[in-house]
């Protein structure tokens, strides 16, 4: 757990210089960060986001699809769009009468837009280098986090029930994500390749119904 | 004594239905006699099984309410539309609205009246396969069967119109917060304990919660209620109300009439008149908050038998709220920041589940002195009674809760000091915001303990939660970027509370904590207790209650 913590920094660092070699296969650094190293035929996409999912941290932990980087660039980027309002009716307003002055609508517009490309790059890869899930006979642990890193114990036996949801950009990259319910709050695992994901669903409500049995 | 007999029904439903329901011997009666040996529940009273009305008209048969329901639909119906009609009152012309007319008051009321009556002859009941089955709906004919297995409880309960025709209001409770819940408003008291009877569960009533006489009843005394209502402080709610009305007084008497007046009177400045003017809201929201909570919690009891707690308050109208303690997720109490410097604080359990009242956060005592906090939960909540030790946030956290508090406080109070150009009001609130972050860090406390974990967290009101690790439906522990670089983490614990949950989370704790709760709550269940811990919490001393009255 504290590993996860002496990560972050040092990903923080590096992502920069990622994202620049970004179209390049990224499987390599990724191979040698994880326990087990695969070998790639970095040609094909499919190929590609399957390993991502095999690959295992040192504590036995799986990774999302790798697909979700793209995934998340479209979705992030798209929905960084929805914040351009802020600076655009400020903008408006600004136009409209004497009383607001104009410049913090272009300092905002900056930062908008950095937010923008940010979201189309980097964020999304470091999103993904976050991501463990790990699911075993008693319980669901989720670390993840960005800004806030966050780790998530659910026990087998609260989950009520388990769903699969794909929207419009996940149907684009064939990914699907897991969401699971318990009495109180409900959890997401984004981004599995449908297989992977029709799985992890399965075998969830599978452990669920076990558990509640042996009550 | 029946009213039944003056409304024997030929219900309007389809024929068809009359005709099943006629075929049918009413089974479930059949099958059970007054002193059939199941039933051993402790609290069931014995006293209505003779006075059944089993033999005169059979429960099997659709039948209707009583005519009274007519305007029980129309009472309800007013008391719900109550705020919307006061906010058309105020926003809009107020008199002069036609709605606002007597010709538009009655042609509400006539058609309500209409809609009630139609109700009740679409309203039928019976009891039948084991089922109590429900069919209503003019248009859209709705059924509900609800099966005998799925009902959780019956709660009889009767509001002011009810008691005046000697009438019960009917509850069906049913496990699980999504399935149906049935209730039947207006129906004779034979009836009631007749379906009881056929379905085979039991009543629970103000009078067999009373009748168990082995555990304490909690009441409210007078001065208590008074204090709790004038410490109550619900500003939110109050605030906003008094808030629109006053927006409309603007509109009646402009800001200019309103300074020439002031100004008249007492020679005030624009500052002057907006700090009147707040002082002026604040108590009008305090005198709502006032009666608001008198009107809520006046006569509140609370009983318990070995499987339940039950909680009668509300002064017009009577509230009947009976909670398993199977669906208690966990134990609240509050200390108000105007009832803490006093000792007094308020008490509510998360729970799981059905029915309006019952299914989420319900207070289960509206004002408790702190000392007297451990033999209440001991009476009442008896798992809940711990103490558990914790962590507090270590002397670097102090900054952390500083900036999460005086940050916000002094963005908001710069932008109103700039626009009505108070800038004293800056430094006053970068004062009080810091007081405020001050004692959000002192009261902060997490731990936990083989079985039962405990947070303490204050916002303005110190909260303290209770639960028990097999209520749990998640954990987290979180550390943003500015908690990493302290060695920082939060920790959420996340209960189920209605049909949603409840979180509750206790900032900036040492790092070590995170393995600890994870460890604690994790399937391994490696950790029982923290390694080092600051201290016992709850801190609640053991005293003798003085409110205690035993029945």
């Amino acid at each position: 757990m504290n590993d996860q913590h002496n990560q972050k920094p040092e990903s923080q660092q590096d992502s920069p210089d990622r994202e620049s070699r970004q179209d390049k296969p990224v499987d390599k650094e990724k191979a040698a960060e994880s326990a087990e190293p695969a070998e790639h035929a970095e040609s094909m996409e499919d190929a590609k986001s399957s390993r991502a999912e095999e690959l295992r941290d040192e504590h036995g932990h799986r990774y999302l699809s790798h697909e979700a980087v793209n995934a998340w660039r479209i979705s992030g980027a798209l929905g960084s769009l929805f914040y351009w309002l802020i600076p655009l009716g400020y903008g408006a307003l600004s136009m409209s009468g004497d009383l607001w002055p104009e410049w913090p609508a272009y300092v905002l517009g900056v930062i908008f837009l950095g937010f923008t490309v940010l979201e189309a790059t980097v964020i999304p890869w470091i999103r993904w280098k976050r991501w463990r899930y790990h699911v075993d006979r008693n319980e669901i642990d989720l670390r993840r986090g960005l800004f806030v890193v966050t780790r998530t114990l659910i026990p087998i036996k609260r989950v009520q029930h388990v769903d699969t949801r794909q929207g419009p950009v996940y149907r684009q990259f064939g990914l699907a994500s897991v969401t699971v319910t318990t009495a109180g709050d409900m959890h997401e695992i984004p981004a599995l390749s449908e297989p992977v994901a029709d799985e992890l669903r399965s075998k969830i409500s599978e452990y669920a119904r076990i558990a509640r049995e042996d009550l | 004594m029946s009213f039944a007999a003056r409304y024997p029904s030929t219900p309007g439903s389809p024929g068809k239905i009359c005709e099943e329901a006629a075929m049918t011997e009413h089974p479930a009666s059949s099958e059970k006699t007054p002193d059939d040996p199941r039933d051993n529940t402790p609290n069931r009273s014995q006293g209505y099984s003779g006075n059944s009305p089993r033999g005169s008209l059979p429960i099997s048969r659709p039948r209707r309410q009583h005519p009274v329901a007519t305007l029980t639909f129309v009472f309800r119906t007013l008391r719900e539309l109550i705020i919307p009609i006061i906010l058309i009152f105020f926003l809009g012309q107020g008199g002069q609205s036609p709605l606002f007319t007597w010709w538009g008051i009655s042609l509400m009321l006539s058609v309500l009246l209409v809609t009630g009556i139609v109700n009740w002859l679409r309203f039928t009941w019976r009891v039948e396969d084991d089922e109590l089955r429900i069919e209503q709906g003019l248009l859209v004919r709705k059924k509900r069967y609800v099966p005998r297995d799925r009902i959780q409880a019956i709660d009889i309960s009767s509001g002011p119109l009810q008691r005046m025709f000697g009438l019960v209001r009917l509850n069906v409770l049913t496990a699980g917060g999504s399935s149906p819940e049935a209730q039947i408003s207006a129906i004779t008291r034979s009836d009631a304990d007749a379906i009881q009877e056929a379905l085979q569960v039991e009543v629970r009533g103000p009078e067999i919660a009373e009748q168990e006489s082995s555990y304490p009843v909690y009441r409210i005394s007078r001065k208590r209620l008074l204090l709790a209502a004038s410490t109550a402080g619900s500003f939110g709610i109050a605030l906003s109300i008094v808030g629109t009305i006053m927006a409309q007084i603007n509109q009646v008497i402009s800001e200019e009439q309103m300074l020439d007046f002031l100004e008249s009177w007492i020679g005030g400045t624009t500052a002057e008149f907006w700090i009147i003017f707040v002082v002026l809201a604040v108590l009008a929201a305090w005198l709502l908050s006032l009666f608001g909570t008198l009107l809520r919690f006046s006569g509140f009891s609370l009983s318990r038998n070995g499987r339940e707690l039950y909680i009668r308050r509300g002064l017009f109208e009577k509230k009947q709220i009976t909670i398993p303690y199977h669906r208690i997720q966990a134990v609240r109490v509050v200390e108000g920041i105007l009832r803490q410097p006093f000792g007094f604080a308020m008490v509510y359990v998360e729970n799981a589940g059905f029915g309006d009242e019952g299914g989420k956060t319900t207070v289960v005592f509206p004002l408790i002195r702190k000392r007297e906090l451990r033999q209440f939960l001991s009476d009442m909540l008896p798992e809940y009674d711990v103490a558990l030790p914790g962590v507090r946030p270590p002397g670097r956290a102090f900054l952390r809760y500083q900036i999460r508090t005086v940050v916000p406080a002094l963005v908001a109070a710069s932008l109103v000091a700039w626009y009505f150009a108070f800038y004293w009001l800056i430094p006053v609130i970068f004062i009080a915001a810091g007081l405020i972050g001050y004692i959000r860090y002192r009261d902060a406390a997490a731990g936990f303990e083989d079985k039962n974990g405990f947070m303490r967290f204050r916002r303005l009101a110190r909260t303290t939660v209770v639960f028990q690790r097999r209520r749990m439906q998640s954990l987290s522990v979180l550390a943003n970027w500015f908690q990493r670089r302290k060695q920082l983490c939060s920790v959420l614990v996340v209960v189920a509370s209605g049909k949603s949950g409840a979180e509750f989370q206790v900032d900036h704790l040492d790092e070590s904590v995170r393995n600890e709760w994870l460890g604690w709550y994790g399937a391994a269940g490696t950790v029982a207790r923290p390694e080092s811990t600051a201290g016992t919490w709850p801190d609640w001393q053991n005293v003798e209650l003085s409110i205690t009255a035993d029945s």
